[in-house]
């Protein structure tokens, strides 16, 4: 019974304490913990690295709001000229677009995750088709003596690098739509958030778009003498797309790379793009002297794209002055030859020529208008004029023939 | 001669009226000098506290000796004090067995009454704005004390709980 007593006694000065303790507190206390707090609580809004746990925080910032505002009378006055209310509703305010932000990132991070698997399998099938064009050239080193082997595996590498080609296509279209739905500010911030596990990860767009600006560089520099005009057209088109996307995604590219060397990097992007686009006008304005050449459309030498419209301009003029005054099977010919070749310029390769910066528009409308002049002049006019007097005397003939037979069927019998 | 005897006097009448006029200086009434949250405050190795956010510098060691009669080293680590609503300074600090109700002059603080809390000193006192007067209490054993410029009441705590609401 005594030791029941000492232990109601007990428990009884424990709470009469506790509700001392509590009843009073020092006001000045009071607003340096809730400072305090408060400050704890935008570091770690600040620091928060996943959306998990910026739901934790969430929560932990009610239970500390339901803790302090019975004092928003005392803080009003503390915070002054801020109010209790003004700075809660700010901290809770961060920590939403904290909770926002960290959501984003951990999508992108998914994304990006998908886009490296997807760039080690692009990484291996480009592997594999370097691998085989590169055989295909060393086998046709050897092979030089042998021209029909070597015509054939000619065709063989040229379709090789078509492949090669289709593949950086499908490679751009991935990075586009990877990357244009990615922020830059949370790849940033994915950055500064996940670097850890960014470093850990496979694969790497900048790498490898590197790697292909100086791969295609230097396809075009040893195989000026295998690739055609409309492997050149093909090429252009590939550049145009490839450049469109690293203008367009090269910054965001270049701020998910894992490597030191970034900048360095992509500044060397931006020389073997540029390179590249040179080289491929270069070698596309030789590729059409030799088709033109092959198809003995004689045009005077040119070396860039507007000594090539000058060229094809007084190519045009000349011939369309001599269909005018005498027209032969010759000139015909020549304009079935002119004719065969710009169809296909203007039917395939319209839109290369003037991204490539080979013609501009209102110039292929120009060569246009003097094609269409030149086929209205250039088939040879048959001699309808005697085919007409012919014609016509004959019809006399026959009228006089008939006019003679009625007058002697007239004429009274003597 | 006469109308001269009866004219100076208005005339001393007059003048003693404007220069009483003149003198009558404009009083702010109902003034509220309280300060919402006491300050802590460090004082230097001089003794001097200085309080930026309220403009007010002093030194401790009156107080200092006032309460341990030393003033060779300072020896107070803290200085918490309080404006009331009244505009007196309630100041005092840990181990402190007094609370000392100062009044400012005109360069000076001038002591109104010295209001014995404990013979032992409060180990962790704090200061809070009240309603109608200033709370003192001992932060290491929940104990409270009302204190007003005149006189200290100790408070049972269920009390100063009401009283806070």
């Amino acid at each position: 019974m005594t030791l029941r007593i000492s232990f109601l006694a007990f428990l009884f000065g424990l709470f009469s304490f506790g509700a001392v303790a509590q009843s009073t507190q020092s006001d000045y206390e009071i607003q340096k913990s809730f400072k305090k707090q408060y400050a704890e609580y935008q570091e770690r809004v600040e620091q928060v690295s996943s959306p998990d746990s910026a739901e934790a925080l969430i929560a932990s910032i009610r239970d500390f709001d339901q803790e302090y505002s019975k004092h928003s009378e005392l803080l009003n006055n503390a915070l002054y000229p801020d109010t209790y209310r003004q700075r809660i509703e700010e901290l809770k305010e961060s920590s939403v677009v904290a909770m926002n932000r960290l959501k984003t990132i951990k999508q992108q991070t998914q994304k990006l995750d998908k886009l490296e698997t997807q760039l080690s399998s692009y990484k291996n099938d480009l592997q594999q088709l370097n691998h085989h064009t590169d055989s295909l050239k060393r086998a046709m080193e050897e092979s030089i003596q042998s021209e029909k082997k070597l015509s054939g595996m000619v065709r063989e590498y040229r379709q090789s690098l078509e492949k090669r080609d289709e593949l950086i296509m499908t490679f751009i279209d991935s990075m586009v739509i990877a990357y244009e739905q990615m922020d830059l500010q949370s790849l940033k911030d994915l950055e500064n958030v996940d670097r850890k596990s960014r470093l850990e990860s496979n694969g790497d767009a900048l790498k490898m778009i590197h790697d292909i600006s100086a791969e295609n560089l230097d396809i075009l520099q040893k195989n000026a003498d295998k690739l055609r005009l409309q492997d050149y057209m093909r090429m252009a088109d590939v550049q145009q797309q490839f450049e469109t996307m690293w203008t367009r995604l090269g910054s965001k590219i270049e701020e998910v790379y894992n490597g030191k060397n970034a900048e360095d990097m992509a500044n060397e992007v931006d020389q073997n793009i540029s390179k590249w686009n040179q080289m491929l006008k270069q070698q596309t304005l030789a590729a059409l002297k030799d088709t033109l050449a092959q198809s003995d459309i004689a045009v005077s030498g040119f070396s860039t794209a507007d000594e090539f419209y000058s060229s094809l301009n007084s190519y045009l003029d000349n011939h369309i002055q001599k269909s005018k005054k005498n027209t032969s099977e010759a000139g015909y010919s020549n304009f079935k030859s002119f004719q065969k070749f710009w169809n296909e310029v203007e039917v395939q390769w319209s839109s290369n020529f003037v991204d490539a910066g080979l013609l501009t528009k209102p110039q292929m409308a120009t060569l246009n208008e003097k094609v269409d002049t030149w086929a209205e002049n250039a088939q040879p006019r048959s001699n309808n004029l005697l085919v007409y007097l012919l014609g016509a005397t004959a019809l006399l003939a026959v009228a006089l023939g008939v006019m003679l037979i009625r007058e002697k069927k007239n004429k009274p019998s003597a | 001669m006469k109308s001269l005897i009866q004219t100076i006097p208005a005339i001393g009448l007059i003048a003693v009226l404007s220069l009483t006029g003149c003198k009558q200086s404009m009083v702010i009434s109902k003034v509220d000098y309280s300060q919402s949250i006491e300050s802590v405050l460090t004082p230097n190795e001089d003794g001097v506290v200085r309080d930026v956010q309220h403009g007010l510098t002093f030194n401790i060691k009156p107080l200092q000796y006032a309460e341990m009669q030393d003033t060779s080293s300072v020896t107070t680590s803290q200085v918490r004090y309080i404006r009331g609503k009244e505009g007196f300074y309630y100041i005092t600090a840990p181990n402190y067995k007094n609370v000392y109700v100062m009044i400012p002059e005109k360069g000076r603080l001038k002591l109104e009454k010295k209001l014995k809390i404990s013979e032992t000193g409060l180990e962790q006192p704090a200061l809070n704005q009240r309603t109608s007067h200033i709370q003192l209490i001992n932060q290491s054993s929940g104990e409270a004390w009302k204190l007003n410029p005149e006189s200290v009441e100790k408070q049972e705590s269920q009390m100063a709980n009401k009283q806070e609401k």
